[in-house]
């Protein structure tokens, strides 16, 4: 491995460390406890990080080419509990409600997209309007009662440890590979700069955003079935409550972004959700309430978008600096050589 | 000719028919339905159980029809939703949104209307006591749940051995004043009073204000061997971490969840596995498949994953509302206030103490003869049918609903 390339796994992983030091001295200092005392916090750690992580690549799909779709969460709702009731009255179990989940989020996703592209109303709007759409399939084949998985049998192998990782290292694979080796991935990249010069230059804009959609849709659906698994139940909602879980997965993607810098989207993503629930943990074992948590979370989160925005500030700030000093130092020379110049 | 002929008796085969109709109605003279509308802050499972009942036993009993809200959060949803319904034409309001504010705003919006107004809450409005379409509230009874939980948490307790409770309050802060929820506020204060008479502890402060502390943390008991944690709030995944985490550390054996118990099971299945140590769980559950389940599912350790229950009779506060309701749209609010005042009418949750005794109570609130307050109850409760009923009467009947073995044996 080279030096450049050392550089950045360190710079990469330091995210992860910095934000675990600085919650282990607070909660040791505060509380006289570790952020995470056994293998089963480890656990549910993993498994709340591969959760987040597939929540961020949901968002990020359609975020980074200038799309806000407000409905993932009412697909996630509508996918996890038509997927998880209809396996149910199947009679099936394990790794099929995850099958299920995925091809009804992809299924929820699709619509979504295609609602788009037919209605051209803007991201926002329509991801309200479709949302609040979404939100009642759920409510109606459920008659209300949601997901409930509390003493089903055979769902052990989907709360397994292993199990998550091994998911979210395919997820991350494959989101990988799509942005960074196909076609697709290059197309995104274009789109990213310029949705005029990518249409004019012959990328199809529209099949595109469907099938980010129709992916962001099945990422967040097989994130909820996992959550679902273990707290056992998922409540319909309607009135776009469903968005909640969504939202607070907003930190994640960005600081991914962020993180990506020194190696790729997929692993920043990764990263950036390790961190996020790290401090999460931290909060939590600080004992401190629901509230002041959420605070504390979005404080750090704007404090981070303000940096994000500002963070070329300072240094263009000093190369300018450096400009205006080297043009005066230019200026005096020439001046002391002209004047030599007229004495001779 | 011929066609005029039969145009002119084609017209007066349908101005027969149309006649017909109409003095057939006259002759039935159907009585029109009440319209109520109903607000709720439910959904799911427990939910659609009530609303069952609302349709098929209460709606043909009392001839009324009711006008169902999506699921409300304050006061402003309950007086959106209450504009709707007088809109369609309700007569009346049962709401379960229990904030001082939405009490207050909904009772004076309905007074406006002249529509009659009652709450399902524990803790009477004295601001809006005195309108005269405000027929009450009707909820968990304080003293009712704290007994219930002390009745629960007695047998768990009874082993003569030392015990450590890890307690999710969920909205129990405020619960007292109206700003939580008062049933959470009353079964943390059981569990607290049944701890403190079995241990003998010296609490650091007055047990309303540990559970007013927003802010999670073990409480001070003056016994090192006995701890409690109590979690507030309403963030689960933050809440079952917590438990997680605590339970992790061996010091805790008993969890009680003021409600979705059912969340925390597979966290707390892991920390069984793990420390190979069984947790009990005690938690407010309703007669629902999810409860049975509890009861009949074991975990790592061999026992049930619910070992006690309060169940919330679920239908109870329903009935009693409706039929108040029925009462005063028949003429007799009167009847249903003490001395033009509204009143707080109290309803008992049942201790249940194991599997055994969730078997029986399983049975209930599954049809017309199982309802804890079918049809028959109903009627009893009309002043229409006895014209001595009273909100005495109410106080009375709800009484006799805490004892669910008479229950038991009256339904069987």
């Amino acid at each position: 491995m080279n030096a450049k390339k050392l550089k950045n796994v360190l710079y990469t992983i330091a995210f992860p460390l910095a934000v675990y030091a600085v919650m282990e001295l607070l909660c040791f200092c505060v509380r006289d406890r570790h952020v995470l005392s056994s293998m089963l916090d480890v656990q549910t750690i993993i498994r709340d990080t591969g959760s987040s992580a597939m929540i961020a690549f949901g968002l990020s799909l359609n975020l980074s080419s200038g799309r806000y779709d407000l409905s993932l969460g009412a697909q996630r709702l509508a996918g996890t509990i038509i997927g998880g009731v209809l396996a149910l009255q199947l009679g099936l179990s394990g790794i099929w409600f995850l099958v299920f989940a995925l091809l009804f989020g992809l299924l929820f996703g699709f619509l979504t997209g295609l609602a788009f592209v037919i209605t051209r109303v803007p991201p926002m709007v329509l991801g309200v309007g479709i949302g609040l759409v979404w939100e009642c399939f759920p409510y109606k084949i459920s008659q209300g009662k949601g997901l409930n998985l509390f003493g089903v049998t055979g769902m052990e192998v989907i709360n397994n440890t292993s199990f998550t990782i091994a998911v979210v290292i395919i997820v991350a694979a494959f989101i990988y590979i799509l942005s960074n080796m196909t076609k697709f991935g290059y197309q995104m990249k274009a789109i990213q700069g310029s949705q005029l010069i990518s249409q004019n230059s012959g990328i199809n804009i529209f099949s595109h955003a469907v099938i980010c959609y129709t992916l962001a849709g099945g990422l967040v659906c097989l994130a909820g079935m996992i959550d679902t698994v273990f707290t056992t139940q998922l409540t319909s909602s309607l009135g776009l409550a469903s968005s909640g879980p969504i939202n607070k997965n907003m930190f994640p993607m960005m600081l991914g972004g962020f993180i990506g810098i020194w190696t790729n989207q997929s692993i920043g993503v990764i990263v950036a959700s390790l961190c996020v629930n790290l401090l999460s943990y931290g909060l939590i074992t600080l004992e401190l309430s629901e509230a002041n948590s959420s605070v504390v979370n979005s404080v750090l989160f704007v404090l981070f978008l303000v940096f994000l925005a500002n963070r070329y500030v300072l240094k263009n700030k000093r190369m300018e600096q450096e400009r205006i000093a080297l043009a005066k130092k230019r200026r005096r020379e020439l001046a002391e050589m002209t004047a030599g110049a007229c004495i001779w | 000719m011929k066609k005029a002929w039969m145009s002119f008796w084609v017209c007066l085969m349908i101005m027969g028919s149309l006649f017909a109709n109409g003095s057939g109605e006259k002759g039935k003279t159907a009585s029109p339905k009440f319209k109520i509308a109903v607000a709720t802050i439910f959904e799911g499972e427990n939910w659609e159980i009530q609303k069952s009942y609302y349709e098929h036993e209460l709606g043909p009993t009392l001839n009324m029809e009711f006008m169902f809200s999506e699921k409300l959060s304050d006061a402003n949803g309950l007086v959106d939703f209450m504009e709707k319904a007088y809109a369609a034409g309700c007569q009346g309001t049962i709401s379960y949104v229990t904030s001082n504010d939405a009490v207050a705003q909904g009772a004076r919006k309905a007074e406006e209307w002249g529509m009659y107004f009652i709450t399902q809450n524990s803790a009477l409005n004295k601001t809006v006591a005195g309108l005269s379409h405000n027929l009450g509230h009707c909820g968990a009874s304080a003293t009712g749940m704290g007994d219930a939980y002390a009745d629960a948490f007695g047998k768990l307790l009874s082993d003569g051995k030392n015990h450590s409770v890890y307690i999710f309050s969920g909205a129990a802060v405020g619960g007292a004043i109206g700003q939580g929820a008062a049933s959470h506020y009353y079964s943390v204060y059981g569990m607290l009073s049944a701890m403190q008479k079995r241990y003998n502890l010296t609490y650091s402060q007055s047990i309303d204000a540990i559970i007013n502390n927003q802010n999670p943390g073990e409480v001070k008991t003056g016994n090192a061997n006995v701890k409690i944690y109590i979690y507030p709030g309403l963030d689960i995944p933050g809440a079952i971490k917590s438990a997680q985490s605590q339970f992790q550390s061996g010091d805790y054996d008993i969890f009680a969840a003021v409600f979705n118990y059912s969340s925390f099971a597979n966290a707390l299945s892991g920390v069984e596995s793990s420390l190979n140590k069984d947790i009990k769980i005690i938690g407010t559950a309703s007669i629902e498949a999810q409860t049975a389940t509890g009861f009949s599912t074991l975990d790592p350790t061999g026992d049930t994953i619910l070992n006690a229950a309060v169940i919330n009779p679920l239908n109870v506060a329903n009935g009693i509302c409706a039929s108040i309701m029925y009462n005063a749209l028949t003429g007799h609010a009167d009847a249903m206030r003490d001395n033009g005042s509204a009143v707080l009418f109290k309803v008992n949750p049942w201790a249940c103490s194991g599997a055994d005794v969730y078997k029986g109570i399983s049975k209930l609130d599954k049809s017309h003869e199982t309802y804890v307050l079918n049809s028959e109850d109903l009627k009893k409760l009309l002043c229409v049918n006895d014209p001595g009923v009273t909100f005495k009467t109410m106080e009375k009947k709800l009484l006799e609903l805490a004892d669910v073995n008479a229950i038991l044996a009256a339904k069987s």
